[in-house]
């Protein structure tokens, strides 16, 4: 009877861990016991999850091949000065030899007209087109390359600029020049997809709140039935939380899965493409660490998740 | 055990649920709450259970005032209190051992401990060999006994009914009757909340009456 005097206050945390730790364990599974009810509900949402955070992530593993991509090329310094048509051979190769004395060249080729278009002839496979030709269209071609030492814009810009002082040189084409906007367009896409990330991270929180409030208005009667017999406000969130916890799971790991297949799909025709361009590039699979990052991510989704509707209902209950 | 000091409940809107309402249930008695429906004895019950705070007044429980309660204590205080409604509030979908087990779990208890509380409980209630049975697939009667056996598990120092008795027929009622005498025997605090006047008179404990949210007589 002394117990029954006694004030209840909270039980010691010592006394408590041991089974503390057997309700989260319990809970845990029985809140994939409840999803294993309804399979079919509980799929739904997970793929729900899965599709919307595939978007973005794929979006990134898909710059990141741009960007191995773009790596591999050959990242060469070379101008190219095209002459105009009226300059003979033997002026061409004049100009190729000064310029090769210039100091801030390393070296100029000559690839003269005719050889120009034996080379298309060639390769391009217009082999019989060109033939038709009665007069070669092509320029001379004077390829230069600047010294290593001139590796930034400005001294590139003051050297472009001396060459087209040239009146025999129509016009000039930096090779590095699509390189630099491919990459910057590469860097505005990946400030997209992180506003993406952003806004469909946004859309799986909703999902989840949104699944986990049907859940709780379906469980009303055991909310209260729980809290009348004296469950805390933690007590009760427990089950939700942990649903939370596997929609973001199950979400993450199924996200990662679909890019990973989908580039797993692409990657066989990529590589015979790229076999056609004497490449031996291949796909860039989602790396574990990214995957994992993913799968945390929407983890913490589906628990903020819940924990915003359940805490919101749980303090409108109690006065 | 319990007091009510000079208690008013003022629901929004202007309604007097309660009105000045003082009463003290010893440590161990056992009463009866009556009044017609609308009387304020929902209301009362409620304050107990503290699923409402009262507008005026102090309502102690084992000498804690439980309407100043945060809401971080609530639910230990709540656990003094076993609760038997006239609606079972059994978990359908759970068997007789985990709906009778869910204080015992919500506590912290261990497992072999939970298993030995809810045999005795349902033992007490005679709905041993049950355990393994659903709510519904049982009587009007035993499931109002899994209720009680529920209220009662955690061994609490109150035992609260609200109309226990409200589907069953006399002779049940009676037997369920006997059940709270049974818990008073062993030092329990029993207030029932009920309709039966011919049923509260052969008993003969102390009587509460409310009438339009005043207590209009708390003697024996």
């Amino acid at each position: 009877m002394a117990r029954r005097r006694s004030h209840i206050k909270r039980p010691a945390n010592l006394f408590n861990l041991r089974a503390y730790l057997l309700i989260h364990l319990h809970t845990f599974f029985a809140s994939l016991g409840r999803f294993s009810r309804a399979p079919f509900n509980f799929m739904m949402t997970v793929s729900v999850i899965a599709i919307t955070l595939s978007l973005p992530s794929g979006l990134l593993v898909s710059i990141n091949n741009l960007q191995t991509l773009s790596g591999q090329i050959d990242l060469n310094n070379n101008i190219s000065l095209f002459l105009n048509q009226s300059v003979s051979l033997e002026k061409a190769r004049e100009l190729t030899e000064s310029l090769d004395g210039h100091d801030k060249i390393a070296k100029s080729i000559l690839i003269d007209k005719q050889s120009a278009l034996e080379e298309f002839r060639q390769y391009s496979g217009f082999g019989s087109a060109i033939g038709t030709l009665t007069n070669n269209p092509l320029p001379h071609v004077i390829q230069i390359t600047p010294l290593a030492a001139l590796k930034d814009q400005a001294s590139l810009e003051s050297l472009i600029s001396e060459l087209k002082q040239e009146p025999n040189i129509q016009q000039l084409q930096m090779d590095m020049g699509w390189l630099n906007r491919l990459n910057g367009i590469l860097d505005i896409a990946q400030r997209g997809v992180s506003i993406i990330t952003l806004l469909l991270g946004f859309a799986v929180l909703l999902i989840v709140s949104n699944t986990i409030r049907l859940e709780l208005q379906n469980r009303r009667d055991e909310i209260d039935i729980t809290r009348l017999v004296g469950a805390t406000s933690a007590f009760i969130m427990r089950p939700f939380i942990y649903s939370g916890f596997w929609y973001g799971f199950l979400g993450g790991v199924f996200a990662c899965l679909l890019v990973n297949v989908s580039v797993g799909l692409i990657d066989g025709p990529t590589s015979s493409l790229a076999t056609l361009y004497d490449s031996s590039f291949s796909l860039v699979f989602m790396s574990l660490k990214h995957a994992l990052l993913w799968v945390l991510f929407s983890i913490l989704l589906g628990i903020a998740g819940s924990w915003i509707v359940v805490g919101r209902y749980l303090s409108e209950l109690e006065n | 055990m319990l007091q009510f000091i000079n208690v008013s409940k003022r629901y929004p809107g202007g309604a007097d649920a309660l009105k000045n309402v003082s009463f003290e249930l010893q440590k161990g008695e056992m009463a009866f709450l009556t009044g017609h429906s609308g009387a304020g004895k929902s209301t009362l019950l409620k304050l107990i259970a503290i699923l409402e705070r009262s507008t005026h007044g102090q309502v102690m429980l084992d000498n804690q005032n439980i309407g100043r309660l945060s809401k971080r204590n609530v639910p230990y205080a709540r656990r003094k209190i076993g609760m038997i409604f006239q609606d079972h509030r059994l978990l359908h979908d759970r068997t007789v051992f985990d709906n009778v087990a869910l204080p015992l779990i919500i506590a912290g208890l261990d497992h072999h401990e939970i298993k030995r509380r809810v045999r005795a409980a349902l033992d007490k209630v005679n709905l041993l060999g049950k355990e393994q049975r659903y709510p519904i697939t049982l009587s009007g009667g035993e499931q109002q006994r899994i209720g009680i056996a529920r209220a009662v598990v955690n061994r609490p120092p109150m035992i609260l009914a609200d109309e226990p008795t409200g589907n069953l027929d006399p002779e049940l009622s009676e037997e369920i009757m006997q059940l709270f005498e049974q818990f008073n025997q062993v030092g329990v605090t029993v207030l029932i909340a009920s309709h039966d006047i011919s049923l509260i008179d052969r008993m003969g404990y102390r009587t509460l009456q409310l009438s339009q949210g005043e207590m209009v007589s708390h003697h024996g």
